[in-house]
């Protein structure tokens, strides 16, 4: 087993991390079904990295190592 | 090989560190260490000295993001005075979450988080100060300040 990719999606806990491995088409293809579906409730997602701005993410990328999910965003 | 760049970047790292301990004291709840982690040395100290800090999004425009879940994201302009205060954030999440995915959605998705946020004028110099009804945060009045802010090239 290789190094993880992660999952973050903000939630009301902080955030919940989800662990897959790039390297198992089984888990892979599990990440690509979670990515999906939250896209599909709204969510954005965005590759993250530490000290630097966020990135947009239009699709799911299998190498991307840390992706966060944001949800849906309503006016105040 | 050269000590003085090794030297250079422990001297970054460490910078960040510190900044990062200093930040995390104002935002101690567990999603604000995703919050400071996704923040250069600069954001990081602002926050520990202003609990708040400054990003610039694709348009060039300039928006702080202060401590907190409702209005608390400002346009400002080059010399820092803030001319909008904007409110817009995903609901149920604690407050630096909340401030993470303003952050994300300003500095990618600009356009699209000024089209969901209600817009409050804030700090207009008299002469130039919008008219009662023009200054209520009403969708007509919201969607001409959106026009104003909205990027040359959204996206």
């Amino acid at each position: 087993m290789g190094a993880m990719n992660e999952f973050l999606v903000l939630d009301p806990s902080g955030h919940t991390t989800t662990e897959w491995d790039p390297a198992s088409r089984e888990q892979v293809a599990r990440a690509r079904a979670i990515y999906e579906a939250l896209v599909r409730r709204g969510y954005r997602a965005f590759r993250v990295e530490k000290g630097a701005e966020g990135r947009m993410q239009e699709r799911f990328d299998p190498r991307e190592k840390e992706t966060v999910f944001v949800p849906p965003i309503h006016a105040g | 090989m050269p000590v003085e760049p090794v030297l250079e970047r422990l001297a970054q790292r460490l910078r960040l560190a510190m900044a990062g301990i200093l930040a995390r004291r104002v935002v101690p709840e567990r999603s604000g260490a995703l919050l400071v982690a996704s923040l250069d040395t600069a954001q990081r100290l602002d926050l520990a000295r202003t609990r708040a800090f400054t990003v610039r999004a694709p348009s060039g425009r300039r928006y702080r993001i202060g401590v907190g879940t409702v209005a608390n994201v400002e346009a400002v302009g080059e010399d820092g005075e803030a001319y909008y205060r904007l409110c817009a954030a995903p609901l149920g999440l604690p407050t630096p979450a909340v401030m993470l995915a303003q952050k994300l959605m300003l500095e990618t998705r600009e356009a699209e988080f000024l089209a969901i946020a209600r817009f409050t004028p804030i700090g207009a110099p008299a002469h130039t100060a919008p008219a009662r009804e023009e200054a209520a945060s009403t969708p007509a009045a919201n969607a001409q300040r959106r026009e104003a802010l909205a990027p040359a090239n959204p996206g």
